[in-house]
C-alpha cells in the first residue's frame, strides 16, 4: 500500500489484524516547506508467531490538520473500511476503523508526540505561555 | 525563481505489539518541486535507532550469529527535465555538492533493510529511522 503525504506533520498510523488488534503503530514525520511531499510503500501482513496476519491500516492522528494523508490515492477512511472488509474484520470492529480508532500495542506511545513526558512538558510550557498572555 | 535554502526531512518509527519472524523493509521518500536553477546539496544525513530482542518458541535451539546495521541508507536523486540522466547523491555527506543546474525535483529515499528468522525463532523490536538533507536553489549569478 503506498501512503501518500502532502505537507509537514506528523502521522500516526496503526496497522490492524481482523480482530481488531494493533500489531504495528508508525509515525512518519515529515519536514521541509509547506509544498513537500512523501510516500511510503508498507506491507499490509506480518509474519508473528501465530502466523501470517493480514493488516488494515487505521489513521489515528494529524499532528497538522491541513496536511493530506491518502492510501493508495483514497482517502484513508474509504480504503480502511475496505480494506477491514477484505481481510475479515467484524462490522464494529470495521466501523470503528474507519473512523480512526484502533488500540494502543502494548506498551505503545500516545498522546501528541508519542512521548508521554513530551506531552506533558509542551502542555505546561503552553499553559504557561497562556497565562503570561 | 528559484527556492532559496530548504530542508526535506522524514522520519519513521515502529512499534511491534507482538514477537514477529519478519522485519518488513522501511522505504520511504520526501520529494520537493525545484525550479530548474542551480541546486547544491549541503548536507544529507541518516539516523537508525533499534532495539530487539531474538529468541526461540521452543527450547533446545542454539542461537545463530545474529547482527544488526548501525545505520539506514539515504540517497539524495535530483531528476531533470528533458533526457538528462538523473543525479544520485549518497549520505552521510556534510560538505557542499558541486552545482547542478536544471533540476526540476529533488528526492530524499529512506531505506532500512528487512530480515527473517526461521521458526521457532522470534524477535520483539522497536525502531526508528530518519534522514535529512540541506538544500540550496539559487539562480546561477
Amino acid at each position: 500500500m503506498e501512503i501518500a503525504i502532502a505537507g509537514e506533520g506528523a502521522v500516526v498510523i496503526r496497522f490492524i489484524d481482523k480482530s481488531g488488534r494493533t500489531l504495528l503503530e508508525e509515525r512518519i514525520s515529515v519536514s521541509g516547506s509547506p509544498t513537500i511531499q512523501a510516500m511510503r510503500l508498507v506491507d499490509l501482513s506480518l509474519n508473528t508467531t501465530g502466523g501470517r496476519a493480514l493488516l488494515a491500516p487505521v489513521l489515528m492522528q494529524q499532528s497538522n490538520p491541513e496536511q493530506r494523508v491518502t492510501f493508495d490515492r483514497e482517502t484513508p477512511s474509504r480504503f480502511t473500511r475496505a480494506r477491514c472488509k477484505k481481510i475479515g474484520c467484524s462490522a464494529k470492529v470495521t466501523q470503528s476503523a474507519a473512523r480512526g480508532k484502533a488500540p494502543a500495542p502494548v506498551k505503545g506511545p500516545a498522546g501528541m508526540t508519542g512521548d508521554r513526558r513530551l506531552d506533558r512538558m509542551i502542555r505546561s510550557a503552553a499553559r504557561e505561555d497562556s497565562r503570561r498572555r | 525563481m528559484a527556492k532559496g535554502r530548504f530542508m526535506l526531512q522524514i522520519a519513521v518509527e515502529q512499534h511491534f505489539s507482538a514477537p514477529v519472524t519478519d522485519l518488513p523493509e522501511v522505504w520511504a521518500v520526501v520529494l520537493e518541486g525545484l525550479d530548474g536553477d542551480r541546486t547544491i546539496v549541503r548536507e544529507i544525513a541518516t539516523q537508525k535507532s533499534q532495539a530487539i530482542y531474538l529468541f526461540a518458541t521452543s527450547s533446545g535451539h542454539e542461537a545463530g550469529q545474529f547482527s544488526l546495521s548501525d545505520n539506514a541508507h539515504s540517497d539524495l536523486w535530483l531528476a531533470f527535465s528533458g533526457r538528462q540522466p538523473v543525479k544520485i547523491l549518497h549520505a552521510p555527506s556534510h560538505v557542499q555538492s558541486p552545482p547542478f543546474d536544471g533540476a526540476r525535483l529533488v528526492l530524499l529515499r529512506l531505506r532500512d533493510y528487512g530480515f527473517h528468522v526461521e521458526s521457532p525463532g522470534v524477535f520483539s523490536t522497536l525502531r526508528l529511522v530518519s534522514s535529512h538533507a540541506y538544500v540550496d536553489e539559487t539562480v546561477p549569478a
